[in-house]
């Protein structure tokens, strides 16, 4: 890609907006992703993941703001990003009517007819049989078929929606092996996902979006170690000997998990925690930093703050 | 241009197309068949009828009775209603399936995530389309010469045939533009389809019209099938260049408006 100094940020975006009628799907995104990494893009549905890719792949027109991937406009230089992006739709759909090596080698025609081996090489490696229609795949080979024509060119940016999508967990880790293998080769990926627990075995850095806007962007490392700082939050288990509950402070959140056996979170300063336990009779107790999930499901109960925001407050 | 793209298109509409032809030429056999072996006299007798001949002129574009020829009756092949039906139905089969049917289908996305830019897109398959026509136009011409052969009837003029053929042709270039931009512009395929046909239903409609009621003719251009008009080109063989050239300056704009709409429209996910 000519002009793209190598260090410089692989994807760039600038307070993006998009709206459709009355509906604005993304508020100000700013996202700016280093080369040679795996960036998770992590948000439930709705939040505007789906519309960022799409404006990155040149699919859809931002309404205000600016979008490069390779130092080049997203929307006026699509066609010449393309030659080094792989891409995979959320929802990845093929002609039927072709058997899955023609529609790689359509693909792959497309892009000078050079990749036979990669091709091949992947489609043992995920165990696709390329040889039946499309329309007789199951979901999990068409995801399979998309990700093997994202893969084949071994491009220099990965855009990839929800890639895991209806594979089995033998295939899934294939994939993580696979995107690993590509960072190693200083390829970038970015990926959205649903699934918290793929994106802290995998990503070197994580952006949530809520609401078309960016709320945190940081390292997975960063993130556990904001949970415990500014939100102040732990997970907190013990088992009671004597099965009675007692009552509840109220920065204690949670229920019985069977067996005289307690699970919650605490939110506050510990010194508040410890006190109210030693009161109880209780066999073991465990007091943990919080995995990302909980720390998603308390950026999503926060209205969309951002970690600058909730900083100030 | 997009080689890949071109064959794939061709690929995944050729079964329909090769229906198209089969469809085509069969019926201009059987039409040759069938004014074969009705005597002239009654024809003429038949064509004499006010609503019959008002209907003919709207769809061949002048008085059938008069210059009565065995040419004349066998280019009403070129506008009769199967041959609208079939070529209609296969170019709204094809422009709402390369463009909107993609989108509608989720099959756009994976086209976006090759180096093919929007403009190759909308150009390869407009090439496609474009091509595929114009053997369906001449299985029009082959199927008169077969079934002239057939009938040892020397009386058709097969030479002033193939000026018909060319007309018809290029008012199949004027619809597949047409439809090819409002492909462009719909976000679903069902409504460009619906949108496509309603105008060429409106086109037929104003033009017969036209033949009933003279109040109507100060619109009547704004029909295409005004100017397609099969009769007095098949009685000179001669191509009838003002026609020719509204319906292909129509065209180029139709295509180049969708061309402009595709490029800048947004790709909604299916």
């Amino acid at each position: 890609m000519p002009n793209h100094n190598p260090n410089s940020a692989c994807i760039d975006i600038r307070g993006l907006y998009k709206t459709y009628g009355k509906v604005h799907a993304l508020e100000g995104v700013d996202l700016a992703i280093p080369p040679g990494v795996i960036f998770g893009f992590l948000g439930p549905n709705g939040a505007g993941k789906t519309t960022t890719l799409r404006i990155l792949m040149g699919l859809m027109r931002a309404t205000a703001g600016h979008a490069t991937i390779l130092g080049l406009d997203a929307w006026r230089d699509s066609t010449r990003i393309r030659r080094d992006v792989g891409y995979l739709p959320g929802d990845a759909r093929f002609y039927g009517w072709m058997r899955g090596t023609a529609l790689l080698a359509f693909c792959d025609r497309t892009r000078g007819a050079t990749h036979h081996a990669e091709i091949s090489r992947l489609i043992d490696a995920f165990g696709l049989d390329a040889r039946r229609r499309i329309r007789d795949y199951s979901a999990g080979m068409k995801q399979k078929l998309g990700l093997i024509q994202a893969l084949m060119h071994r491009p220099r940016l990965l855009i990839l929606d929800e890639p895991t999508t209806a594979l089995d967990p033998l295939v899934q880790e294939t994939l993580y092996d696979e995107l690993r293998d590509s960072a190693k080769r200083g390829q970038t990926v970015l990926f959205s996902s649903h699934m918290l627990s793929e994106v802290e075995r995998l990503c070197d850095r994580v952006a949530i979006i809520r609401k078309g806007r960016i709320i945190e962007n940081a390292t997975v490392g960063e993130l556990r170690q904001r949970a415990t700082t500014e939100l102040a939050v732990r997970r907190v288990e013990f088992t009671l000997r004597n099965g009675r509950f007692p009552e509840l402070p109220s920065a204690l959140q949670g229920g019985p998990s069977g067996d005289g056996r307690w699970s919650g979170h605490w939110r506050g300063p510990l010194d508040g925690l410890l006190p109210w336990l030693t009161r109880l009779e209780i066999s073991d107790v465990m007091i943990s930093a919080p995995s990302l999930e909980d720390l998603f499901r308390e950026y999503y109960k926060d209205d969309g703050a951002t970690s600058a925001e909730r900083k100030a407050v | 241009m997009n080689l890949a793209l071109m064959r794939k298109t061709l690929a995944d509409y050729g079964l329909i197309w090769l229906g198209a032809l089969v469809l085509l030429s069969g019926f201009v056999i059987l039409f040759v068949f069938a004014t074969h072996s009705v005597p002239m006299e009654h024809s003429r007798e038949w064509l004499q009828l006010p609503w019959v001949k008002a209907f003919l002129q709207a769809m061949v574009g002048a008085d059938m009775t008069e210059g009565f020829s065995p040419t004349g009756i066998t280019s009403f092949a070129f506008s009769h209603p199967f041959t609208w039906v079939v070529l209609v139905t296969f170019m709204l089969t094809l422009t709402s399936g390369v463009l909107v049917g993609e989108v509608d289908r989720g099959t756009m996305d994976l086209l976006a995530g090759l180096p093919v830019s929007r403009t190759a897109i909308y150009a390869s398959t407009s090439a496609v389309i474009v091509l595929m026509g114009l053997p369906l136009c001449w299985a029009m011409w082959s199927g008169i010469a077969l079934g002239r052969r057939a009938v040892g009837d020397d009386d058709i003029a097969m030479d002033r045939m193939q000026a018909v053929a060319w007309h018809l042709f290029v008012t199949y270039v004027y619809v597949a533009c047409f439809a090819m931009a409002v492909s462009a512009f719909s976000k679903r395929r069902g409504n460009a389809i619906a949108f496509a046909f309603a105008a060429i239903f409106g086109s037929f409609v104003l033009n017969f019209l036209c033949a009933m009621w003279p109040a109507a003719r100060t619109v009547e251009w704004l029909s295409f099938l005004h100017f397609y008009t099969p009769l007095p080109v098949a009685r000179t063989g001669e191509i009838i260049q003002k026609h020719m050239l509204i319906l292909l300056i129509g065209a180029a704009a139709w295509w180049t408006l969708g061309l402009v709409v595709f490029r800048r429209r947004d790709i909604h996910a299916a």
